[in-house]
């Protein structure tokens, strides 16, 4: 007797990115925001009109407006603009670096722990539980106290604070994963648990943490900018958006810009981020397809 | 058997219930039409997708509303017209002449409830009966149904029963304001089948000694034997065959009736190979101008393509919506 | 082929905690024996919570047994582990229940259906050709075709993806395929495509199957030989016909009642009252005492042994030593 064929038509959803746009606004609104800063950022050495730390003493404080000074100046008579544009490379930097470099991080760490069980999953998980106790702004005084603050020494800390989280959030998703029956079907194929975490757990974990990865990246550019704030960030004379609103505190009852320009710059990427990364989530969560 | 001059219950008259969906409209329920007399228990039987719930959840005014719609037909239920009523009216008759029981009962136990309050409430809010008169009631039903030692169970959260024993709960909650009828759609399927079994046989007594109808949907041939004297073959949101159980099993008269008849192994036909049908239903959402089954039948002529056969009474009492239903009443081989 | 010896899986009652230790044993499969010969169809049969699946899973070492002893093809694989362990999986193999998740959503059918030949590296490392047109040669044998491997699972109905489980599982030519309720997920005229394959995958390559099914008549459909477990135990062993003509044990009896689709009637048929007992610290005698119509003294104090009746049929019921008398 003939097998009786099982083929019936199916469509393949074709990869469309502009219909993706339209369908997720809020994919579109934070992509758009989020390039805007990053080719500021990219281009600031080509379109600053100064140098970021050039001083002009005759100019401090211009209002904004003023010729030669489209956003004013603050109270060194440093073009606004021109720091604007260059601290958007570190709010860049500590939003994407720290919660890449955790997110690779914690995928490996919560895989080898949900999956594995058994030792590793208790020394693992232990050990993120005393990390996730610390206050991260804690731990960030005390790695800029032992190290220096600075730019590199932030997102050092900034990346220790995010890989227990990360880890539990893979952890969560591969113990879900793990009673699948597909990845029983990888075990009764024969493969071993390195393969099995491999093939089946790692490329079914990446989405839920690039999600949760992405929709931390407004409230890591907030962090960020604090910390610079409080000074164990970003150094003077360097441009940052947090050292610059810490610049114009003193001036803030009479000179108001110096101060909120860059905390519209940091509401404004921040939004930009969280849009994108209520988008992606969306976009990665297999319930809002179809 | 017969019950053609007990008194009509419920009449569902061109009853039409459409899903609106990004892929175009989903026609799950299309054209349906029957009735059902006091205390009859009759079954919808169909494969999934075939409309067979819908319908249930069509007569019960449950169709999610988005993506669902009744676009059409009538629903007339002790003589009132079901579709014209509104909300309130319509929640009045919904546990009291007119109660569901749902595939999955500890869905729809009420997870931090004690399941005799659960049953309590049902009487309070419809008979308004006090708590205690209540409780004493609840304990009652669940003596009526058979419970062991109900004593215990009305004391009990739904998470420490059997499924079992949730849906005997859900059953009794169904049948405590003794409703004229009880839809029951597909209330067995997720049951062990002797618990199945103990189940269809209370729930056929009860409707017995109450003179309640049952409308029971499954895609299971062995309950409809079990628990109807009526069935109905569902395909692709219309009936394609309505007819007594025993013909039903003994002679089939529609092409799919015999292709589902034959799919299913059966403990008498032993050795009997298998004769699965060919192909996939249609998608609901593909308009088809002729025999939905066209693309499956055996049987099928240029005609079924584009014209679309009418449920019609083939011999007395017995329902079928194909142009050759003599032809394929002579197609069944004799395992039954 | 497999030969099962006194087979027990017990876990804890409630999860290891840090500081709780809960001493109650729920006993899933307690001390089961059984054969499956070479090119054999058995079918075990039994309600949800009997420990059919449990049993299929520790016949293939895809679980850990508590005790008991496992020798597939002759070698004893009871305490087997790592690379000896996946070795026996090219001996036998698992078709599972759930079309929908037993394959992983992110990878093609044809990626599925190769992965058991890559992870034994049945083929040299570079040769994608060859794997592919082993691929191909496995959707046509199941009734797909090879444009199939480029699709993902979600793109199939039901039935494509049960038998993308099945090219998947006999990819790599197995002697014993253990099938794990592989129709109960799918539509009556799917089930029956799915059913007839098998019989002729069977009939062409001559494996061994271990069917674990709930459904009597898909058993008696499918077997050469029939078990019936009942609440981690076996109840009743014999071949398809003998079962069906002659059942022994009151609960397969009650099993084939309730089965009966062309005379049944719920007026005529043996009714079990109750619910199968907790698998949880069994209480002692026979486990199925709760809910026997024929139920006395004696089965409420020891637990009936296997019995052997006559060519393999066997029951464990003290209605057959004598000890016990028939009610009714």
């Amino acid at each position: 007797m003939a097998v009786t064929p099982e083929i019936a038509p199916v469509e393949r959803p074709v990869w469309r990115p502009w219909a993706l746009m339209t369908r997720h606004k809020s994919i579109a609104a934070g992509s758009a925001i989020v390039l805007l800063v990053v080719l500021m950022a990219l281009l600031a050495p080509v379109l600053s009109p100064y140098d970021p730390n050039e001083v002009h003493p005759l100019d401090r404080l211009k209002p904004i407006g003023s010729p030669g000074y489209l956003l004013g100046a603050d109270q060194q008579g440093r073009d606004m603009l021109t720091r604007l544009m260059w601290g958007a490379r570190s709010s860049l930097a500590i939003a994407v670096l720290p919660l890449s470099i955790s997110a690779i991080i914690g995928l490996a760490l919560g895989a080898i722990a949900g999956y594995l069980g058994r030792l590793s999953e208790t020394l693992i998980m232990r050990g993120m539980d005393v990390v996730f106790g610390l206050p991260p702004i804690l731990l960030a005084i005390a790695v800029s106290a032992t190290l220096g603050p600075g730019l590199v020494n932030l997102m050092l800390s900034l990346t220790i604070v995010l890989i227990p989280p990360m880890t539990r959030v893979t952890y969560q998703v591969v113990v879900g994963l793990k009673e699948q029956a597909f990845v029983e079907a990888a075990r009764a194929a024969g493969a071993s648990s390195f393969q099995i975490i491999f093939s089946q757990i790692l490329p079914n974990s990446l989405a839920p943490t690039i999600a949760y990865a992405a929709s931390l990246a407004g409230a890591m550019v907030v962090f960020g900018a604090g910390i610079s704030f409080i000074g164990l960030g970003i150094q003077p004379p360097d441009p940052d958006w947090g050292r610059m609103i810490n610049d114009g505190r003193e001036v803030l009852d009479l000179k108001p810009h110096v101060s909120t320009l860059p905390g519209l710059a940091i509401f404004v990427l921040a939004a930009g981020f969280n849009f994108l990364g209520d988008g992606v989530r969306d976009l990665l969560d297999p319930r809002m397809r179809q | 058997m017969s019950t053609a001059e007990a008194v009509e219950l419920l009449r569902v008259e061109g009853l039409r219930t459409h899903f609106f969906t990004r892929h175009g409209v989903a026609k799950a329920v299309d054209g349906v039409d029957f009735s059902l007399a006091k205390g009859e228990r009759l079954g919808l039987v169909g494969e999934s997708g075939s409309g067979k719930s819908v319908t249930a959840l069509s007569i019960m005014r449950l169709v999610r509303d988005p993506p669902g719609r009744i676009v059409g037909g009538r629903i007339l239920f002790e003589g009132q017209d079901l579709l014209a009523l509104d909300e309130a009216a319509m929640r009045r008759l919904r546990g009291s002449r007119l109660s569901m029981i749902f595939q999955d009962p500890i869905a729809y136990l009420d997870p931090v409830m004690r399941v005799g309050d659960w049953i309590a409430e049902t009487l309070m809010l419809h008979r308004g009966l006090g708590r205690k008169p209540a409780l004493t009631e609840a304990l009652r039903i669940l003596r009526l149904l058979k419970v062991p030692s109900p004593e215990e169970v009305v004391h009990a959260y739904p998470f420490q029963l059997s499924g079992g024993m949730c849906q005997r709960v859900l059953i009794a909650t169904a049948i405590a304001t003794e409703p004229a009828l009880v839809i029951a759609d597909e209330a067995t399927s997720a049951l062990d089948v002797t618990v199945q079994a103990s189940i269809l046989k209370t729930l056929t007594e009860l409707t017995e000694t109450l003179g309640t109808a049952l409308l029971l949907t499954t895609h299971n041939m062995l309950v409809v034997r079990k628990a109807c004297s009526r069935v109905m073959v569902m395909y692709a949101g219309r009936v394609v065959e309505s007819c007594a159980t025993d013909n039903l099993f003994q002679a089939p008269l529609h092409p799919y009736t015999i292709g589902l008849l034959n799919s299913v192994p059966a403990l008498e036909s032993i050795g009997q190979p298998l004769v699965p049908m060919a192909g996939e239903p249609p998608l609901p959402t593909d308009t088809l101008p002729g025999c939905a089954f066209y693309a499956r039948c055996p049987l099928r002529q240029s005609r079924c393509q584009v014209e679309r056969p009418p449920l019609q009474e083939v011999r007395p009492g017995r329902w079928s919506a194909c142009f050759f239903a003599e032809q394929a009443g002579r197609m069944r081989h004799a395992a039954g | 082929m497999l030969q099962v010896e006194n087979l027990t899986k017990h876990y804890p009652a409630r999860g290891r905690g840090l500081f709780t230790r809960d001493p109650r044993r729920v006993r899933a499969v307690d001390g089961v024996s059984f054969e499956v010969k070479a090119g054999e169809v058995v079918a075990v049969v039994g309600e949800s919570g009997c420990g059919k699946s449990t049993l299929g899973r520790l016949a293939i070492r895809l679980l850990e047994p508590t005790s008991g002893s496992i020798r597939l093809g002759g070698t004893d694989i009871t305490s087997l582990k790592g690379e000896a362990l996946r070795e026996i999986r090219l001996t036998a193999q698992i078709v599972f229940q759930d079309p929908f998740g037993s394959l992983n959503p992110r990878m093609t059918v044809g990626a599925s259906i190769a992965y058991p030949l890559r992870v034994n590296r049945l083929f040299g490392r570079a040769d994608g050709a060859a794997i592919a047109r082993r691929v191909d040669e496995l959707l046509e044998r199941v009734g797909l075709n090879a444009a199939h491997a480029r699709r993902l699972p979600h793109e199939l109905s039901g039935g494509q993806r049960q038998r993308v489980g099945i090219a998947r599982a006999i990819a790599v030519n197995p002697k014993l395929l253990v099938l794990d309720e592989p129709v109960a997920a799918l539509d009556l005229s799917a089930q029956a495509r799915v059913l007839n394959l098998f019989k002729e995958l069977q009939r062409e390559m001559g494996m061994a199957y271990l069917f674990i099914t709930h459904d009597l008549s898909v058993a008696e459909y499918m077997a050469d030989r029939i078990l019936v477990m009942y609440a981690g135990k076996l109840v009743e062993t014999g071949g398809r016909l003998a079962l069906f003509q002659a059942p022994r044990h009151p609960y397969t009896q009650a099993l084939f009642s309730a089965a009966m689709l062309r005379s049944g009637r719920a007026s005529e048929e043996t009714i079990l009252e109750g619910d199968p007992p907790s698998p949880i610290d069994p209480l002692p005698g026979c486990r199925f005492n709760t809910r026997c119509p024929h139920a006395g003294e004696v089965c409420r104090a020891a637990e009936p042994a296997m019995s052997a009746l006559d060519d393999g049929h066997g029951a464990a019921c003290h209605l057959l030593t004598g000890k016990l008398r028939r009610s009714g």
